[in-house]
């Protein structure tokens, strides 16, 4: 297995988007794991809670409403915690499979990811109960990763338009 | 951007393996060892059940004396803050831990002749009964044991709730005494407060409504 090796290929937006939702889902899993070892954790504010909420914050809003129900539903974290992963992971391998497969399909994944994004980000603006809840630090870290992301990926369908 | 050959894939699966691990030694090895000695027996007023806590024998609501008693119902109960019967039925708080240690409350209706238990109200902690004979609840509020306001994972369970402005937010319900329907609602921002008694227990209902 080999780690941050260059190999000098362009990155597409839609790829960025796909390595930091991966990236993003393993933000709140150090604080889990670390509640699991020692409770009293919750007791206070610290990094790992920082990192907790921001990862759900600049998670996709049906997701994080998704697990929240779920959450509520079993009554275990530990649902939760693998299922972050799992789908980061399937997520992953499907994007992979997707953006290199044929250019049509490509470039409908890129407009489906655009949309999504997009209407992510409107949601944040409009209910703002959701925007708030996890902090404003976290907030603003949730809004920015959408905000790059919807440029990122907008980008990715201009350059792919222009090609001939 | 140059691609690189970071294996973000490769990263999450190791994740998941050493994350797996990991609960094994937080969770399930530190449960088996957790051996306190512990002997509780708590009457229940008005009625002869008593709720025990116990290492030698399962935690529920027990029946008869201390030293004769038996077990009607497992589960880990509390009527500190109120119990009632309507119909046959003993309805007290149930407290249910999540993996992680989250102290959850449902309002559970034991059935005092074959223990059948069934859950009333989830997420719904019983606080009394108010002046006029109303069952007073808490809904939607984390308990204070889960330190709410610093708790992060207190934050995605209450995402998902109505009254989610205030970490310490909830519903005070006023229950039909028969029906246990629910008769009366009220949205507080700090329901387990020091004044809860003053504002609604020691109030009849048409007074808690004005």
């Amino acid at each position: 297995m080999r780690f941050g090796v260059k190999t000098g290929k362009k990155l597409s937006g839609a790829g960025v988007y796909t390595y930091v939702f991966q990236a993003v889902s393993l933000l709140p899993l150090p604080y889990m794991l670390a509640v699991s070892g020692y409770m009293g954790l919750v007791a206070k504010r610290g990094p790992l809670s920082f990192l907790f909420d921001a990862g759900f914050a600049a998670l996709p809003r049906w997701l994080t409403l998704g697990l929240s129900a779920l959450y509520r539903l079993t009554g275990h974290e530990l649902v939760v915690y693998f299922i972050l992963p799992v789908l980061a992971l399937a997520f992953g391998i499907v994007m992979k499979k997707l953006l290199r497969g044929e250019r049509k399909t490509a470039v409908i994944v890129r407009v489906i990811l655009c949309a999504a994004v997009g209407v992510d980000l409107l949601l944040r603006l409009c209910l703002p109960q959701f925007r708030t809840l996890f902090g404003w630090p976290a907030a603003i870290v949730g809004f920015a990763v959408r905000l790059v992301m919807v440029g990122l990926v907008i980008a990715d369908l201009i350059a792919e338009k222009r090609k001939p | 951007m140059n691609r690189t050959k970071f294996s973000m894939n490769a990263l999450l699966v190791v994740v998941i393996i050493f994350s797996a691990l990991a609960f094994v030694f937080t969770i399930v090895l530190v449960d088996l060892a957790d051996r306190r000695a512990v002997n509780e027996y708590i009457p229940i007023e008005g009625t002869e059940y008593a709720i025990r806590y116990s290492s030698l024998e399962p935690n529920g609501l027990y029946k008869g004396p201390e030293n004769t008693c038996t077990l009607v119902a497992e589960g880990n109960f509390g009527s500190d803050w109120g119990a009632f019967t309507v119909g046959g039925k003993l309805y007290l708080n149930e407290y249910t831990s999540t993996d992680l240690g989250v102290l959850l409350c449902s309002i559970v209706g034991v059935e005092m002749n074959t223990g059948e238990k069934t859950v009333l109200y989830r997420d719904t902690v019983l606080r009394g009964r108010c002046a006029s004979g109303e069952p007073v609840c808490v809904r939607g509020a984390m308990l204070p044991a889960d330190f709410p306001e610093t708790n992060s994972l207190g934050r995605l369970y209450r995402l998902t709730q109505k009254n989610i402005a205030s970490p310490n937010g909830g519903e005070v319900l006023f229950l039909d005494p028969q029906t246990l329907s629910v008769v009366y609602t009220v949205p507080d921002d700090n329901v387990f407060s020091d004044g809860f008694a003053e504002r609604y227990l020691q109030k009849p209902l048409a007074e808690v409504e004005r």
